[in-house]
């Protein structure tokens, strides 16, 4: 259980990244954290990942206060997580396999291990046959895929994906959001940021975030209808003349 | 423990690897390491070489007293009493020793090569001596013994031998405590280089340290691999140091040999022994993990956690 207790974070005194943020997800969730850019979302991940501390009010897994955490601990939690960032994150220097057996060698499991695990996990995203290829060989798609499978090869108990869809092409796009959903079929909760709205329905639950804040929030029931007149309004803008 | 060693295991792999990487960086400041190091070496060389040469001469004062040649050797045995009564009068307290004509023939035959040029003489040309070892004499008694000595009748010639013995123990304290400072530089110069090398590394790698963080890597781990480093070019600058000193010294042993020869001798330098170099590479190692050490702490607390 993530929650979220009156979270503010200021990076100056009148700019705000989040004020004010409260909400919790439960174990096994798939929740999508959508808005527009710059409403907070990727910083909602960071601080459950414990990359960034609140200026006031307080982030909790299970109980326990992420931000009070000791450096110290922090890696110990992070081992938790799943993390698909924003641009991947890939190392460009070492192939494929070597990606996503690093999270593997980072708790101290066997190169054997490792590497069966990370066969496994690109398998189970269609990906295997680039095992030994470097990670600029690969396209956008790809490369997504890849850093899902780092994400997952350690079994996390959370995955939290920042933007995972982005620069993806709509097959690309689903492939990957469909691997996700598996993931938590598994019992994995996941914590998706995306700004868009055409994947709001595979959520069980949407937390729509504005400058900010949390303005709404949508159970499973209400999503399709929502995310309809989302992607409505959106496209009226869009076509709106100037 | 199995965990530890992987850990380990994995540190060293990239360790290695970051060499493949940029080989010539490295080599080079395994180059420059070594040469900061062979200084000191080379000084230390040279001083383990002296030392066991001046710790066999006596440092006390040491009087050799030469009889005239024509004294019979009972007249020179005899001559001990008035030399003990000068020493007597004078109050200095010294072991006395008689040192025969023939002892000394026979000594100066064993040694030195100068065999052949005694055959040549024919006969013996050094005459009776006694060796007189003070202790504790200051210089002024010393010259008044040397007066009181060569008054005596039986005696020819008297030689204070211990002044320059004492110049060079002097010397050799002076060469190890500039020898000690020299080092002590270098040793904060091998630190520094280690240190901007080892920092240079860590910027080339901080976006597989922000990855290797996020995926839950404690800073052991990403330390790691920084230090066997830094150690392995402590270790490489202090083999290279030694081999740098070593290969110096034949040189160096060619004009010493022509030098000593005009004394007689065959005085040479040799290179440091097993475990003297094993006690420098240890000790290269250690300012190269220092260097890592230092750099790497400071270098990862710029990057967030």
């Amino acid at each position: 259980m993530i929650e979220f207790q009156h979270v503010s974070k200021a990076y100056s005194h009148d700019i705000y990244a989040l004020r004010d943020v409260s909400f919790s997800i439960g174990d096994g969730e798939l929740v999508f954290l959508a808005g527009p850019s710059g409403a907070g979302k990727s910083t909602v991940l960071k601080m459950i990942a414990g990359l960034e501390k609140p200026s006031s009010g307080m982030v909790l897994m299970n109980g326990q206060s992420i931000s009070k955490l000791k450096s110290s601990s922090l890696p110990y939690l992070r081992r938790k997580f799943g993390l698909i960032l924003q641009g991947q994150g890939l190392l460009l220097d070492r192939s494929v396999l070597a990606n996503v057996m690093l999270p593997m060698i980072v708790v101290g499991e066997s190169m054997t291990d490792a590497e069966t695990r990370a066969y496994a996990a690109l398998e189970r995203l269609n990906i295997q046959d680039k095992a030994d290829a470097s990670p600029l060989s690969l396209s956008g798609g790809e490369q997504q895929r890849v850093a899902i499978a780092r994400a997952i090869v350690n079994r996390p108990q959370i995955i939290l994906a920042d933007e995972p869809t982005a620069y993806l092409d709509r097959e690309n796009a689903v492939i990957v959001i469909n691997a996700l959903k598996a993931f938590q079929r598994s019992g994995v909760t996941c914590i998706i940021s995306s700004h868009d709205e055409q994947f709001l329905e595979q959520a069980n639950r949407v937390i729509y975030l504005s400058k900010g804040e949390v303005t709404d929030s949508w159970t499973s029931a209400l999503i399709p209808a929502v995310s309809a007149a989302i992607t409505n309004a959106t496209s009226l803008t869009s076509t709106a003349p100037a | 423990m199995t965990n530890w060693f992987r850990q380990h295991a994995y540190a060293l792999r990239a360790a290695l690897t970051h060499l493949r990487a940029a080989p010539g960086n490295f080599l080079f400041n395994v180059l420059v390491v070594a040469i900061a190091l062979a200084l000191p070496i080379a000084g230390l060389t040279v001083l383990e070489n002296i030392r066991p040469v001046a710790s066999q001469l006596s440092i006390e004062p040491e009087i050799s007293v030469f009889l005239k040649p024509e004294i019979t050797s009972s007249d020179a045995a005899a001559t001990a009493a008035p030399i003990k009564n000068v020493l007597k009068e004078l109050k200095v307290s010294a072991k006395v020793k008689f040192v025969p004509k023939d002892k000394a023939l026979a000594a100066m035959e064993g040694t030195n090569n100068l065999a052949e040029v005694l055959a040549t003489l024919g006969g013996n040309p050094l005459p009776d001596a006694y060796v007189l070892s003070l202790a504790n004499a200051d210089s002024d008694k010393v010259e008044q013994l040397t007066a009181a000595l060569r008054g005596l009748d039986s005696i020819d010639i008297v030689q204070v031998d211990s002044e320059w013995v004492k110049r060079l123990a002097a010397l050799l304290q002076v060469l190890q405590m500039a020898l000690l400072f020299l080092a002590g530089t270098l040793a904060v110069v091998v630190i520094v280089v280690v240190f901007n090398a080892t920092r240079l590394q860590v910027i080339s790698h901080q976006a597989e340290i922000s990855v290797s963080r996020m995926l839950g890597a404690t800073n052991s781990f990403i330390h790691k691999p920084y230090y066997y480093t830094g150690a392995m070019l402590g270790v490489l600058a202090g083999c290279l140091a030694l081999g740098i000193v070593a290969l110096s010294l034949q040189p160096l042993n060619q004009a010493i040999a022509e030098f000593a020869k005009l004394y007689a001798s065959e005085f040479h330098l040799s290179p440091l022994g097993l475990l003297p170099s094993l006690g420098l590479i240890v000790i290269s190692k250690i300012l190269g993990l220092c260097g890592a050490y230092l750099s790497v702490r400071r270098q990862l607390s710029k990057i967030a956690q």
